[in-house]
């Protein structure tokens, strides 16, 4: 599904030099559920966002599908981000003045949909994280939880094979980190979505089916968990 | 797209309030200003009906009043002036000549139509050779107009139209007054001698005729010289004229002069107001363009997010472009509805085409502006890398 | 604590330089625009050579003879007129009558010279303060005499005798000939009352002096003793007017004739109606709304501005109140700030405005302009700048002192 091979990323700046990503090479499956866990300033976010084709690595070799994506043009990365991809940030990223429907109707507008497809797909994700009663709510009246819950349905309306969700529940108590961790599982369960997580929170790392551990820009453990629980 | 963007445009109208209010009041200003401007212009175009090369306004003024004396002064005077060989043609008219400052308005009626404003001017039968007027019906005056019943007049165009309508004026007999008619004879094409900025208006010229219970000494003498007659003869003609007409005060100027005083009382204001709005216009512009561009700084995490959503740089661009076109239109519907009400009511008598070629100038340059601030802005922030910009916060 | 405040903002003008330009430049344009506009009021309204002592002296312009038929006709009054009824007056301390200026041509060396002539009395001199480049004003013996003496401006010495001294010498004027016995300094032709090229005796012009007409081509111009006395004089005016003897009652019913201040006489002819109401209040009215109107746009402007460089700045804000300033304090830092940089912009203005009055000055636009900055136009200018500040600071400050210091702290609200 994703293909990372050597990746390097080093970030310039006029007098020092830091390796964010120092020769990573992953390859995560359709249907997997892995996180990625690390220390903070290792370089998990980074390689999120290489995979989600937001960031070029310095060097190394990505592809999507067994594609590469180094020859992309911007629209046809754009396109990529928009079909396969969605995304799920730790500080939500909803747009304040948009309500709950039209945000998560967002990643659809840049597609040739119509206006009441957009619509029918908005309040079917919407529908799945439990949030049909807050549609025409504003980001500003929601919680915490609902808020990363709304985002989720921002990131399901495009029908993504893969979601990569950036520590999506640390901005949240344990109650509703579990929530949004149970939607998370049951996507990758029932519908077969791929999901890739960067958390700092063991106990959430646990629930996936894979996990890979990071320290200074290197991969440093990468397992199989058996129990879903310890 | 475009209702997103309207969304978010009225979601957001309160921080944008001044913004759209800015807009507004640009495009009332810019409304007003092209208004008065196209009015001028399309008077401009229109054609004057007279000729004013070489014609000279002489101004004589007795400063007295001994009404018999005068007036056998004037008859020499204007015989002198007749026989210099330089002077091709020349006429004694009332003191509203073309470009002058001066007016004389009355009313006339038809048969029992309503009273039409006119400007009536009193000129004698050479006037028409002085000014190459062009008759499109009947003639001009005579001497066969001495023996008239109702004294003879020529109107113009306009005047035909406001008093007959589609009817044949010619012959027909018009009152001033209860004790005032006259006779229409011809009526020529145009007569527009106010200014080359003014509307026409309905005019009539009436017949000096000197051998005739003349009342008055006529102050504008108008007299068309031979090409190449400069300021020696003018020297030479108004020593002459001094010597006959004894403490007489004599002014000499030409048509062309008071055609550029007469321009400049338009020019000057209109130049003074436009470069009043242009300033204004571009310090809004200016404005626009700092907020615009501080506002995109303010919404880099928004922009990432979008990048990531599958937004293309292009369609970034084109977003934030587009949310200032609909804060522009939701300026200028406002300012839509007050700009209408110029025309539909009518205000100020311009015609109502005028009103709306504004509003449309105005809209678009309203558009081209707004543009113009937000490219660049915009193309900043579809520069902005998403990765970075969605971890800033 | 000012000191402070103005390091800090010089700091911030400094930091943001694109946002600095833009306001100075919307600034220091309205500004620069509302001097001249203010010059050009006082040149044609204030106190200026020779009409210094405005607040002593009306002037008598019109006068309109109604009929009840509709018949209406109005101009200058006549010298009869004048004579026998305004000079006549009691509460004034002088009148001058004299002439509407007309515009003669004369003929020196092959060339022509457009000039405008006016005929004064003795008084016109004495309640007018002309500037004397050389010579003197006729006296009232020349006027009596019906002396060819005239005055002459600056610019028509130079057209006839280059910038060589004039007294004495002989000038023609429409076709007469007169000796120079004073030259002054131009007028402007803003000034109907006593612009002209060329002063002559008005005595020059005695056969009118018959003439029984009310209306002619004379002017007048009153003085008061005290400038207390002037509606006094508008009073007895007023009563006179009612003891005029019309001759031709047929025609005309009601006269209408008032001393005016230069502001009123505008007011009263420009803004229509029957001239029976000066218009003054009206005129200023529509003066302010013109200017609130005109500066609008540039304060909507500058407040879409200062917000956006004060919420910039919302971090600052944050720290500030969390170490204990109130929301009054931070108002005012921001007041000061932004009148600091009213200042800039007004000194700039007052720059380009200099430029551009010499602009109009040397462009003939208005003959004779001699547009300049007085202490008075200074000072509304100064006034202009503070009220421009405030209205544009108070706004976005208030706005901003009113977020959380958390909030302000966070990098402020959306």
């Amino acid at each position: 599904m994703i293909q990372l091979q050597d990746i390097e990323k080093v970030y310039r700046t006029k007098t020092i030099e830091t390796v964010a990503l120092n020769r990573v090479n992953l390859l995560v499956e359709r249907g997997e559920f892995v996180s990625i866990m690390g220390p903070s300033g290792c370089g998990k976010s980074t390689l999120l966002n290489i995979m989600g084709l937001l960031d070029e690595p310095t060097s190394g070799y990505v592809a999507i599908d067994g594609k590469p994506v180094k020859t992309h043009s911007d629209r046809q990365l754009a396109k990529l981000r928009n079909e396969k991809i969605g995304f799920v940030f730790q500080s939500y990223h909803l747009i304040h003045d948009l309500s709950v429907v039209d945000n998560v109707e967002l990643p659809l507008l840049y597609r040739p949909v119509s206006a009441g497809e957009r619509r029918k797909s908005a309040l079917e994700a919407l529908e799945k994280v439990g949030l049909s009663t807050r549609t025409k709510h504003f980001p500003s009246q929601l919680s915490g939880g609902q808020r990363q819950r709304v985002a989720i349905a921002r990131a399901l309306a495009g029908n993504p094979e893969i979601i990569l969700a950036d520590e999506p529940t640390g901005n949240l108590d344990s109650v509703m980190g579990n929530e949004i961790m149970d939607i998370l599982l049951r996507l990758n369960q029932e519908e077969g979505t791929t999901i890739v997580m960067v958390t700092h929170d063991e106990h959430m790392a646990l629930k996936t089916n894979r996990l890979i551990r990071f320290f200074d820009g290197q991969q440093v453990a990468d397992s199989m968990v058996i129990e879903a629980q310890i | 797209m475009i209702r997103h963007l309207f969304k978010l445009i009225w979601n957001r109208k309160k921080s944008n309030f001044l913004l759209i209010s800015e807009i507004f009041f640009s495009f009332l200003v810019l409304f007003g200003v092209l208004s008065f401007a196209l009015y001028n212009y399309h008077n401009y175009r229109q054609p004057l009906g007279f000729t004013h090369d070489n014609v000279w306004q002489v101004w004589i003024n007795p400063n007295t009043d001994s009404t018999a004396q005068n007036l056998a002064v004037q008859e020499q005077l204007l015989q002198r002036v007749r026989s210099f060989p330089e002077v091709a043609h020349a006429s004694l008219a009332s003191s509203n000549t073309p470009f002058s400052f001066n007016t004389m308005n009355g009313d006339l009626t038809y048969e029992k139509g309503k009273e039409v404003e006119t400007h009536n001017f009193e000129v004698q039968d050479e006037f028409k050779d002085v000014l190459g007027l062009q008759l499109s019906q009947g003639r001009w005056f005579g001497p066969q107009d001495n023996s008239s019943l109702h004294p003879a007049i020529v109107i113009n165009q306009k005047l035909k139209g406001d008093l007959f309508g589609s009817e044949d004026p010619l012959g027909k007999k018009v009152s001033a007054n209860d004790s005032t008619h006259y006779t229409v004879i011809g009526v020529v094409n145009h007569f527009r001698p106010a200014s080359e900025y003014a509307a026409e208006e309905g005019a009539f010229f009436g017949r000096i005729n000197l051998s005739k219970d003349n009342k008055y000494v006529w102050t504008g003498l108008l007299i068309k010289v031979k090409p190449g007659t400069g300021v020696a003869f003018e020297e030479k003609m108004v020593k002459e004229i001094s010597a006959i007409a004894k403490g007489w005060s004599i002014e000499v100027t030409t048509l062309e002069k008071m055609r550029q005083s007469k321009a400049k009382m338009t020019l000057v204001p209109l130049v003074a107001m436009a470069v009043v709005c242009g300033f204004l216009v571009f310090n809004v512009a200016l404005g626009l363009f700092g907020v615009l561009w501080y506002n995109i700084n303010k919404r880099t995490s928004e922009i990432g997010l979008r990048r990531a959503m599958g937004a293309t740089t292009r369609q970034i661009r084109t977003q934030f472009v587009g949310e200032v076109l609909v804060m522009a239109t939701f300026g200028l519907l406002l300012g839509l509805l007050l700009a209408v009400q110029f025309p539909l009511l009518q205000v100020f008598q311009l015609s109502p085409a005028i009103y709306w070629q504004g509003i449309g100038t105005a809209a678009v340059l309203i558009f081209l502006l707004v543009a113009l601030c937000a490219l660049y802005p915009s193309q900043q922030a579809s520069r902005i890398q998403p990765a970075v910009a969605l971890h800033e916060e | 604590m000012l000191k402070n405040y103005i390091k800090i903002a010089w700091a911030v003008l400094k930091r943001r330089k694109f946002f600095t330009f833009i306001s100075l430049f919307g600034i220091s344009f309205t500004l620069m625009v509302l001097m001249v506009v203010t010059s050009l009021f006082d040149h044609a309204f204030g106190p200026q050579m020779p009409e210094r002592q405005t607040e002593r002296l009306l002037f008598v312009n019109m006068m309109r003879e109604q009929g009840e038929q509709g018949y209406s006709s109005s101009g200058p009054p006549s010298y009869y007129f004048l004579d026998r009824y305004v000079k006549k007056l009691q509460t004034p301390e002088k009148v001058s009558i004299n002439s509407v200026f007309t515009t003669v041509n004369s003929y020196v060396n092959n060339q022509k010279l457009t000039l405008d002539l006016k005929h004064t009395d003795r008084a016109f001199w004495e309640i007018l303060d002309f500037e004397f480049l050389e010579g003197r004003a006729f006296t009232q013996q020349e006027v009596a005499n019906a002396s060819h003496v005239a005055v002459i401006n600056q610019n028509t010495r130079q057209k006839y005798f280059g910038d060589a001294p004039a007294i004495g010498q002989r000038i023609e004027v429409n076709q007469v000939k007169y000796t120079v016995v004073g030259v002054v300094k131009d007028v402007p032709v803003l000034r109907l009352n006593s612009y002209s090229d060329v002063w002559v005796p008005i005595t020059l012009r005695r056969n009118e002096f018959l003439n029984d007409r009310l209306r002619g081509s004379f002017f007048a111009i009153i003085q008061a003793r005290k400038p207390g006395d002037l509606p006094k004089i508008k009073e007895e005016y007023a009563r006179m007017m009612t003891q005029v003897e019309i001759k031709n009652p047929k025609d005309v019913s009601t006269l209408y004739s008032f001393p005016d201040t230069i502001l009123e006489t505008f007011a009263r002819t420009t803004l229509g109606g029957r001239g029976e109401n000066s218009n003054v209040g009206y005129f200023y009215t529509l003066l302010a709304l013109a200017a609130f109107l005109f500066m609008l746009l540039p304060t909507i402007n500058l407040v879409n501005i200062n917000i956006s460089r004060i919420m910039e700045r919302s971090s600052e804000i944050g720290v500030r109140k969390a170490f204990g300033a109130s929301s009054k304090v931070i108002i005012g830092q921001f007041v000061v700030e932004n009148v600091f940089l009213t200042l800039i912009g007004g000194l700039l203005g007052l720059a380009f405005s200099l430029g551009v009055m010499h602009l109009i000055n040397n462009s003939g636009v208005i003959a004779y302009a001699d547009l300049g900055l007085n202490v008075r136009v200074f000072a509304w200018g100064l006034l202009l700048c503070l009220v421009f500040g405030l209205i544009s600071g108070v706004y976005p400050a208030y706005k901003m002192s009113r977020l959380h210091a958390v909030e302000a702290l966070r990098g402020g609200s959306k």
